[in-house]
């Protein structure tokens, strides 16, 4: 277990133990070996079914880092600063749109297009967060909700103005010479990616800054009686919060290839946020789970549904011609397990494992 | 100007639906705290019932109609009994996510049992075009009107005198309190689900009227929150306003406008009342304390 922090210094370290920088090793090489698990279909030279494997490939995983990355910046919003927003498949369309205009339509280079679509977001960002200074809990969320549709009406008109109904197509986009136009090479970029966001993250939480808004989440008032400026640090985390998710929306339509405004509806946000609430709000290592879970469990259920054999009683038929249908009941089931029997979500179960295993056999 | 009419109504007959809907969300979260997400699958529940009742059971409509309310009743009760009894005091955004996941099994649940498609009822409430002042109104449209406005009234007798609606009040206003005084909470919460389920069943029934059942139902159902929210989240006439309001805002945009736009005008009005007035148009001001 690690130390007591007496400090704000030791608070900020990284590596601040022996077994951290173990356990970081372990996860880079496995991060480097799964390609090569997925594309080959074999771990370490035994052979594996695609049902062992639960069905998930390459693309699975690219979308999940997507997700992962997208559901830490939510997190920082919802989970840290205490805004319930609604906001973020309108952040998301947001940096559909910018791409749209500077990678597709002007030819600007890729890494770009990226760092403007989050400048963009963070425009729009710090926009969605005004009601903020005036809304509270609830109605926050429902303005939120008025900003979304607004967002998505621009979206459309864009759409049906430049594109029509097919929806707008991405190249596979280039990174100084090095086109990124098959799954293990966004693979390479997207675990990149998440690193750098989560390091910013993590550094952001272990700083005044983060500190400041936990402060506000946990009480506002008190916050702003201590010297927090809580206007401002509420438009940041906005504005923070949209920056990394409009250039994740960018990345999202890139890998894609094509997307269309009725792709941002409401329940891409919900999904957003069942990510963060079942992983653990206020836990970084928990949007990772979350995201994880969210993205790959329903290919696995799905692929679960569909190997039952058609002959099982009753349930068979059921099984194979409604996998979709399937995969959701069980989530929905899961969620409420989990709501029910550790409201910390998937962060709280891995921490109460972590410290069982540490402090065995004196745990409880 | 006769077209302006002619939205209005059409407007205030779509909006007594939301206004149902938010009415059954308000009387969950004001004596639960329950913030119901899955409030839109219940509109499309009841429309699916419904049309179970009519084409699959071969009822007539006025006893399909009741056993759909009846069987939501059930649903909503069991719903709170199973699922919210064990949750009664966790965070707001645990149990909004577990509404989430309702939302998600009631919406597999219906495709798996009535399929993906769209449906028509076999046959439906009377629809002949009435002429009032000049306007054509349908039947259908009173009928709707109609049915909220009996619905307000019997909710109105219901908290006022019956001891049951007496026994919700003081609940919603204190919970320890009221259980103190010898209320049973439990009970006030299963009713309250109850009731907040089979309104918004019976706001599904009434759109399966006036128009397809299909799962898509659910995103008409989500216009409930704008309309409780405008309303003040917490007041019953104000949800039944709110949905007026909603509607008609929502067939006004569709007529002038464009169908696309709606929601913008929808939820642009929710915004400019929210900043305003964050409480609500019948709300009451909350103030802080450290």
């Amino acid at each position: 277990m690690s130390r007591m922090h007496t400090n704000y210094r030791q608070n900020m370290r990284l590596l601040s133990s022996r077994s951290r920088v173990f356990w970081l090793l372990v996860l880079v090489a496995a991060l480097w070996y799964l390609p090569s698990v997925l594309n080959n279909r074999m771990i370490f030279g035994y052979g594996l079914t695609d049902t062992q494997l639960l069905g998930v490939g390459l693309p699975q995983v690219n979308f999940a880092l997507i997700a992962v990355m997208a559901a830490v910046a939510l997190n920082l919003l919802v989970g840290y600063t205490g805004l319930l927003s609604l906001g973020h498949a309108a952040f998301f369309s947001v940096g559909a749109i910018t791409s749209a205009v500077l990678g597709v339509q002007h030819d600007l280079p890729f890494p770009l297009v990226i760092l403007a679509s989050g400048c963009a977001g963070a425009v729009v960002g710090a926009f969605f967060g005004l009601p903020s200074l005036r809304l509270r809990g609830l109605y926050l969320l429902l303005s939120t909700l008025a900003l979304h549709f607004i967002a998505l009406y621009v979206f459309l008109t864009y759409q049906t103005h430049n594109y029509g109904p097919a929806g707008i197509t991405y190249d596979a986009p280039s990174i100084f010479g090095w086109t990124v136009d098959n799954d293990d090479r966004w693979y390479t970029l997207l675990v990149i990616l998440a690193g750098v966001v989560l390091l910013l993250a993590r550094n952001l939480l272990a700083m005044r800054e983060g500190r400041a808004l936990v402060a506000i989440r946990d009480h506002d008032v008190a916050a702003g009686s201590l010297g927090i400026p809580v206007g401002r640090q509420r438009i940041k985390a906005f504005a923070m919060t949209s920056f990394i998710t409009s250039a994740v929306g960018a990345l999202y339509v890139y890998y894609l290839g094509n997307t269309s405004s009725d792709a941002y509806s409401l329940d891409f946000v919900i999904n957003y946020f069942a990510i963060i609430i079942i992983g653990g709000l206020g836990s970084l290592s928990g949007s990772v789970f979350g995201a994880l879970l969210w993205t790959l469990l329903p290919q696995a259920l799905q692929t679960l549904s569909g190997s039952v054999s058609p002959d099982t009683f009753v349930v068979g038929n059921l099984l194979n011609n409604y996998q979709g249908q399937t995969a959701n009941i069980v989530l929905g089931l899961l969620i409420i397990a989990i709501m029910l029997f550790k409201p910390t979500g998937l962060s709280g179960i891995w921490l109460g494992i972590k410290r069982g295993v540490v402090r065995w056999p004196y745990s409880s | 100007m006769a077209a302006f009419f002619q939205y209005v109504i059409g407007g205030l007959a779509v909006g007594s639906i939301y206004g149902l809907v938010a009415l059954g969300f308000v009387l969950i979260f004001k004596s639960t705290d329950v913030f119901n997400f899955a409030q839109g699958d219940l509109l499309t529940l009841g429309a699916y019932l419904l049309f179970a009742g009519v084409a699959n059971w071969k009822l007539p409509m006025i006893p399909a109609i009741l056993v759909s309310l009846v069987i939501a009743l059930v649903i909503g009760v069991a719903m709170q009994v199973i699922v919210f009894r064990p949750m009664i005091g966790k965070p707001l955004l645990t149990v909004v996510m577990v509404t989430i996941a309702l939302s998600l099994i009631i919406k597999a649940l219906i495709q798996v049992i009535f399929g993906t498609t769209e449906k028509t009822l076999p046959h439906q409430l009377p629809n002949d075009p009435v002429h009032i002042l000049g306007l054509k109104v349908s039947e259908l449209e009173l009928i709707t009107m109609g049915v909220t406005a009996l619905c307000v009234l019997a909710f109105a007798l219901f908290f006022r005198r019956s001891k049951l609606g007496l026994q919700m009040r003081a609940t919603a206003e204190n919970v320890e309190a009221s259980m103190l005084s010898g209320i049973d909470a439990n009970r006030v919460f299963m009713v309250a689900f109850g009731l907040g389920t089979a309104i918004a069943a019976l706001g599904g029934v009434l759109m399966a009227n006036l128009q397809t059942v299909t799962p898509q139902l659910s995103a008409l159902g989500l216009l409930a929150f704008p309309a409780a929210v405008l309303g003040g989240l917490t007041s019953i006439p104000g949800a039944i306003v709110g949905g007026l309001l909603i509607g008609v805002i929502q067939q006004l945009a569709t007529g002038y406008v464009s169908g696309q736009s709606a929601n913008v005008f929808v939820y642009g009005v929710l915004l400019a009342v929210l900043l305003i007035r964050p409480w609500g148009i019948f709300g009451r001001p909350t103030v802080a304390r450290v």
